[in-house]
């Protein structure tokens, strides 16, 4: 297992944002995390990439423990992508992925001419090789994302940690970047974790689903299992139709239940 | 990034032109003295010719105990302001930010002001009280905005804010109550100059802005990664804290160094690196850092220049760089090309 998430639990006072959360990894492997707002996908996230310290569980990357190991070496296996943002000061297409290259560096050293052959390595991978120049505000929001896992990459990490990739981005955005996510991930051998509010994007690029509650686990599994009617109004609070169309699922959500269900 | 050939050669002459202006500013001077012999004096100075001297030696004295430390002074003066300026900008993620932020002017003014009001009218006390203040200003600053082992940028410029109007308030007591003719003394202190400049205070000065300015230089790149937000900082692999501590510190060791002997001299921290990003349209602080610290030292030289040598009387540089500095950021602000900083 790549990544392992044991018995996890996070609070920022009395209650907890999260509660008992397990879930494990493969090399390969794509996990989406669903669930309303304010359900914990990004504590979760944050306490992956050390951020936040959980109360209690341990997070273990190869057998690890990811809150054993120092700050700069931690980055060396965890990429985080944040949502996505808006920097103050434009560096280049190319510098900002540069950045990545920050945990192999010493504080007073410049990058050598390794790291800007990773950085360019990366910028080709998604597809960005032609914009390296190309101040980083002048860019669109896709193009913006796939800069953020471009950096994440550089970083040559086994775990890649993203948050909600794809919010914020058109249609075919969407699909540009996810379909870059997962064939990165297969590819390099890493394993990546995302929060996600789109359930038919969860459905087609994950092969696993972690659904969240209140910090809780409510369902867990291959997507066409864990994506059902039940998980879903569980979890949304709406009444949703699954549509088998050619062997391929859709969520199609109908109504917001009147009152808030409980089991 | 790639330049254009004019962009380059703009770049080229800003490195070299504090060398150009050191050596024009040598020529300049309230008493006029011909070119020819100021450059027989240097050229004999430097080859310790003894030739038979057709000058005053009055002209050496001007030339190399007036002149010169205070060419010295101004380029050094220049070099601290706008890297400490720049370094700021990166780590506060403002480009409106310097040293003043972090309340290492006002600290320093009170400094020199409770100085000249205990009457300790020896220029080295008041240096060393404006510079130990200057430091606990920003002591005070850094330790109020650490709240639970953790320092937020929206807290440092807020305590910053606090401490900077603490100590003025401080400095106006002190103007209330001293006698009249301090007054003028603590205001003339205030104003920035570098009339009074001797070797000693460029040695005074020279040891810790060189060691400021060659951390903030060392950590250029570093700049770009701490430009970014602190969780993103961090998953980078950074110790934020810690480095941000660094950067804050040095940038406040070039800044009270300077402020300690020649007052404070205010705009030419924002106005360079700002310039500078707009001139080259890049946020790359491997390109700010050093074009800021060359370009700063030959315009404070340029403003001290035009400061000594343009009016009958002395007109103290801090108003000059502040009456230039304050409509050419207005003219900045409303040219500025999309996308530099937004």
């Amino acid at each position: 297992m790549a990544l392992v998430i044991d018995n996890l639990s996070f609070s920022y006072d009395i209650e907890f944002e999260l509660r008992e959360i397990k879930i494990q990894v493969e090399k390969g492997g794509v996990v989406s995390l669903l669930g309303p707002n304010g359900s914990g996908k990004t504590t979760l996230l944050k306490c992956i990439c050390t951020l936040l310290k959980p109360k209690k569980g341990c997070i273990f990357i190869d057998k690890k423990s990811i809150f054993e190991i120092g700050q700069r070496e931690r980055a060396k296996i965890i990429g985080y992508v944040p949502q996505n943002h808006n920097p103050l000061f434009a560096l280049s297409a190319l510098d900002f992925v540069l950045l990545g290259r920050t945990p192999y560096t010493s504080m007073f050293s410049l990058p050598s001419e390794e790291d800007y052959s990773k950085a360019e390595e990366m910028l080709k991978l998604v597809n960005l090789y032609h914009m390296r120049d190309r101040s980083y505000t002048q860019i669109s929001g896709g193009e913006r994302q796939l800069l953020l896992i471009a950096r994440a990459l550089t970083q040559e990490p086994e775990v890649l940690i993203l948050d909600e990739p794809t919010a914020h981005l058109d249609l075919k955005n969407q699909l540009k970047v996810m379909t870059i996510i997962n064939k990165i991930v297969k590819e390099r051998k890493i394993c990546a974790i995302m929060s996600q509010h789109d359930p038919n994007l969860a459905l087609r690029f994950s092969n696993f689903i972690v659904i969240l509650a209140k910090g809780q686990i409510i369902g867990a599994g291959k997507p066409e299992v864990v994506i059902n009617e039940a998980n879903i109004a569980k979890a949304y609070g709406i009444n949703a139709r699954i549509i088998n169309n050619n062997h391929c699922k859709i969520v199609y959500p109908i109504s917001v239940y009147p009152v808030e269900v409980t089991d | 990034m790639k330049l254009s050939v004019p962009k380059k050669a703009i770049l080229y002459f800003l490195y070299f032109s504090p060398l150009l202006i050191v050596f024009f500013s040598i020529f300049i001077g309230r008493l006029y003295i011909p070119a020819g012999t100021v450059l027989r004096i240097i050229i004999s100075k430097i080859f310790s010719l003894t030739p038979e001297k057709s000058w005053p030696r009055a002209y050496e004295v001007i030339i190399f105990e007036i002149r010169l430390p205070r060419i010295i002074a101004a380029v050094l003066g220049g070099i601290a302001l706008s890297v400490s300026g720049a370094s700021l900008q990166a780590v506060f993620r403002n480009p409106l930010v310097d040293t003043y932020i972090l309340g290492v002017s006002a600290g320093s003014a009170f400094g020199a002001a409770l100085a000249i009001s205990l009457l300790l009218l020896d220029s080295f006390l008041v240096q060393i009280f404006a510079f130990i203040f200057g430091i606990i200003a920003f002591g005070t600053t850094y330790l109020v905005a650490k709240t639970q082992g953790d320092v937020q940028v929206i807290s440092l410029i807020l305590a910053g804010i606090i401490v900077s109007s603490l100590f003025s308030a401080c400095l106006s007591i002190i103007k209330f109550i001293v006698e009249p003719n301090h007054v003028a003394d603590i205001v003339y202190w205030l104003l920035g100059r570098f009339s009074t400049i001797s070797w000693k205070e460029v040695l005074q000065i020279f040891p810790p802005i060189l060691i400021g300015s060659l951390i903030l230089f060392g950590m250029r790149w570093r700049l770009n990664a701490l430009s970014m937000k602190d969780e993103e900082a961090k998953t980078l692999g950074i110790n934020v804290e810690k480095e941000r501590l660094l950067v804050l510190g040095a940038a406040t060791l070039v800044s009270a160094s300077l402020i300690s002997v020649c007052g404070i001299i205010g705009w030419i921290g924002l106005i360079i690196p700002h310039t500078i990003r707009m001139l080259f349209k890049t946020a790359d602080n491997r390109k700010i850092i050093p074009l800021s610290a060359a370009t700063g030292a030959s315009i404070l030289l340029l403003a001290d220049n035009i400061a000594r040598s343009l009016l009958p009387y002395e007109i103290p540089v801090g108003i000059l760089t502040t009456l230039c500095g304050a409509p050419f950021f207005l003219y900045l602000l409303r040219k500025r090309s999309k996308g530099v900083w937004h």
